[in-house]
């Protein structure tokens, strides 16, 4: 259960970007569509923990991430939230077994090869545990980045614009993927694009307003 | 996955620099490990063939030459004393011994010493096999010389004049190896021994002349042992008839018959005797001296150059005069190695630093997936150490390697032996030098990664 009260962030520069209230429990799909620069990358990284926001309140499951200090914060993090990215980030010096090992250990979980395993089969790239991320296709990339994103059974599962680039085809995929993973550990799952195709997906949507009139700080 | 293999994976992305950086740094390892050894080996060498001995007497000139030539017998002697001179000093009741030694010979580049078996119980030399010489053209092998020129006991060589293999040969007077000593870790090892009288022995003169050969030969002067006539000089026996006090000497003679000459080997001065048998109007070279007093350290060398015609130098001070002399160059040579490794930590952090720009989204992720702030500091110290650290042990491979090989290289033509098989105590701690290194290098590329603003990086992409 995520709950977003009145939040906003006002980036350095003096912009501030309005965040809109927003409540979301386990399971539950929804889609946030927004122009570019409405805010969509702030509100995800708001709702990641990764971007503390200047005012309003947040809780995950209870849990008020922003009261933490920070390591305990990228810890909760590490196990509570998976993420999702356009540019999908993986670690080029490590095989994508590695790669998803990583997102254990820097969770400070057991490494369970097994799962990493099971995992990797039902994204169908079983057989491409010991490539390197440049070995791979751009579909494959992307179910790696998935399954980096599910591996440590996240109860919230964001991803900026995960489609923006693919075809139609791929981009359906990609979204079945998304959603079969977050449906099988019972997870938030909140996606975030300029992509109109999405919403044939998923049915609940939240559209950022344009950006508000920039405020000098 | 942990810290160690994720940093590995990125060190092996970066193989050539890596490899590059690791080389670096071993290179200014090495040579401050070469350093270390040397010095090491160096001092112990110059310490232990001086132990025991206060002081040097010898002919007057430089002092440092003194020594070299009479505990490391590496320079040329500073000359000849007479013998009658050098007993005095013996008799000095400051003096609790002395060794007498005759130089001017050489076999093969190595040099024979006419003394005394004090010599060799100072040395705490045994023979391994055969035994100590008895009579008079009996030699001894260090074990080095031995081994080297593959001579065994009861092979017989003549010597040649000087301290190189050029000089005159003394084919007349045949030397017979009778003992060969065990290794001894010193000085001794190097030399070929006989008693003093051998060496009085082989440079009486003969019937045929080479008076011309000494005269033309400047140093010879310096080195002759023996350089005034007998007047039973035709013959090639040692009856000193004129020194002889008593009547023992000479009943010990010994005859036996080699190489169609016919010697009458007179038997050896034994150092019980030394000073009892005559001899006085023959010549030595050094004596080693032990003090029976502390205090005389103060006095004896004052009297022996003030009232003699005879120079003292205490192998002590000229050791330490040596070293400092030594340590200028050697000082230069830690420079060079410093800069060698602050070149490795430059290296280092440039490396890490480039590395730094292209992992800002590999750091970011990292932090995503929970890895905390200090978890990334540390992945990148690590990373330098584990170069820095990998240099060091390999500098100090190569270090051993490089003073095994400058040892092998110059084995036959120095007085100390060095090797690369040596442990100098606290060496490994040159690894801390390394990791300090590893950790300088990393600092500013660690926090760097630390001060990573994971949403900033990311909204970047
Ligand atoms: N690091 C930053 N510093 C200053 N302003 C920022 C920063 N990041 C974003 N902004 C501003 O905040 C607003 C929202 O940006 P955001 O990246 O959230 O938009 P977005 O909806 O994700 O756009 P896009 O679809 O182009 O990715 C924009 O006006 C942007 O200029
Ligand atoms: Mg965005």
């Amino acid at each position: 259960m995520i709950e977003l009260r009145s939040a906003f962030h006002e980036y350095n520069a003096g912009t501030v970007v309005k965040l809109p209230d927003l409540t979301a429990g386990h399971g539950e799909e929804l889609l946030i569509l927004g122009l570019s620069g409405s805010g969509k990358t702030t509100l995800l990284h708001v709702l990641a923990g990764l971007l503390k926001p200047t005012g309003g309140s947040y809780r995950l499951d209870g849990t008020d991430l922003y009261s933490l200090g920070e390591s305990e914060r990228d810890r909760f993090r590490g196990n509570n939230i998976g993420l999702i990215f356009q540019a999908m980030h993986l670690i080029r010096s490590l095989t994508v077994l590695d790669n998803l090992k990583l997102a254990q250990y820097m969770a400070g979980r057991k490494q369970d090869e097994a799962k990493i395993r099971r995992l990797c089969s039902d994204l169908d790239i079983g057989p491409k545990l010991y490539s390197y991320p440049d070995e791979l296709s751009h579909g494959q990339k992307q179910r790696v980045s998935i399954a980096r994103a599910v591996v440590n059974d996240p109860v919230l599962l964001l991803a900026d614009e995960p489609t923006s680039s693919l075809d139609d085809l791929r981009s359906g995929d990609v979204l079945n993927l998304l959603r079969k993973q977050a449906a099988e550990t019972g997870a938030t799952l909140i996606i975030s694009t300029h992509d109109q195709r999405v919403k044939a997906h998923i049915p609940t949507v939240l559209t950022l307003d344009q950006p508000e009139g920039e405020v000098a700080g | 996955m942990n810290l160690l293999k994720l940093s590995t994976a990125y060190l092996k992305k970066n193989l050539l620099s890596t490899i590059l950086n690791v080389l670096l740094l071993s290179f200014g390892i090495a040579t401050i490990v070469i350093l270390v050894l040397f010095s090491y080996q160096l001092e112990e060498n110059l310490y232990k063939n001086a132990e025991g001995i206060d002081v040097v007497v010898g002919a007057k000139g430089s002092p440092i030459q003194l020594i070299l030539s009479g505990i490391y017998h590496i320079d040329n002697p500073t000359g000849n004393i007479d013998l009658g001179e050098a007993k005095q000093l013996m008799r000095h009741p400051m003096v609790a011994s002395a060794i007498p030694l005759a130089l001017g010979d050489n076999y093969r580049g190595y040099r024979i010493v006419g003394t005394t078996t004090a010599y060799l119980e100072k040395y705490r030399a045994e023979p391994a096999s055969g035994s100590l010489w008895d009579f008079e053209f009996e030699i001894v092998l260090g074990s080095d010389v031995a081994e080297q020129t593959n001579l065994a006991i009861g092979d017989r060589i003549v010597s040649s004049h000087g301290f190189s293999e050029a000089g005159h040969v003394h084919d007349d007077h045949e030397l017979t190896v009778v003992g060969i000593l065990h290794p001894t870790g010193t000085v001794l090892d190097r030399l070929i021994l006989t008693g003093v009288e051998t060496m009085w022995g082989i440079h009486q003169p003969h019937d045929h002349d080479h008076e011309d050969e000494y005269h033309s030969d400047q140093a010879h002067d310096d080195e002759h042992v023996h350089t005034h006539n007998h007047a039973d000089g035709d013959s090639h026996s040692h009856s000193h008839d004129n020194h002889q006090q008593d009547g023992h000497f000479h009943e010990n003679g010994h005859s036996h018959d080699h190489a169609g000459h016919h010697h009458t080997h007179g038997r050896a001065i034994t150092d019980e005797t030394f000073l009892d048998e005559g001899y006085d109007d023959e010549q030595i070279t050094a004596l080693l001296i032990r003090y029976s007093n502390p205090l005389a350290a103060a006095q004896f060398p004052r009297f022996v150059n003030d009232r003699t015609s005879m120079q003292a130098a205490a192998p002590a001070v000229e050791v330490t005069r040596l070293l400092s002399l030594l340590g200028v160059g050697l000082e230069a040579i830690r420079l060079f190695a410093f800069v060698l490794i602050f070149a490795s930590v430059l290296g280092i952090f440039i490396a890490l630093l480039n590395s730094m720009k292209e992992r800002k989204y590999d750091l970011a992720i990292m932090r995503t997936l929970g890895g905390s702030r200090w978890k990334l500091f540390s992945h990148v110290v690590l990373e330098g150490v584990m170069i820095s650290v990998a240099g060091g042990v390999l500098g100090l491979l190569m270090g051993h390697g490089a003073m095994e090989g400058i040892g092998r290289l110059f084995s036959e033509a120095q007085q100390f032996a060095v090797t690369g098989f040596v442990y100098v105590p606290g060496e490994e701690l040159i690894l801390l030098l390394a990791a300090a290194v590893g950790v300088l290098s990393s600092l500013i590329p660690a926090v760097m990664a630390y001060r990573t603003e994971i949403a900033e990086t990311l909204s970047k992409s």
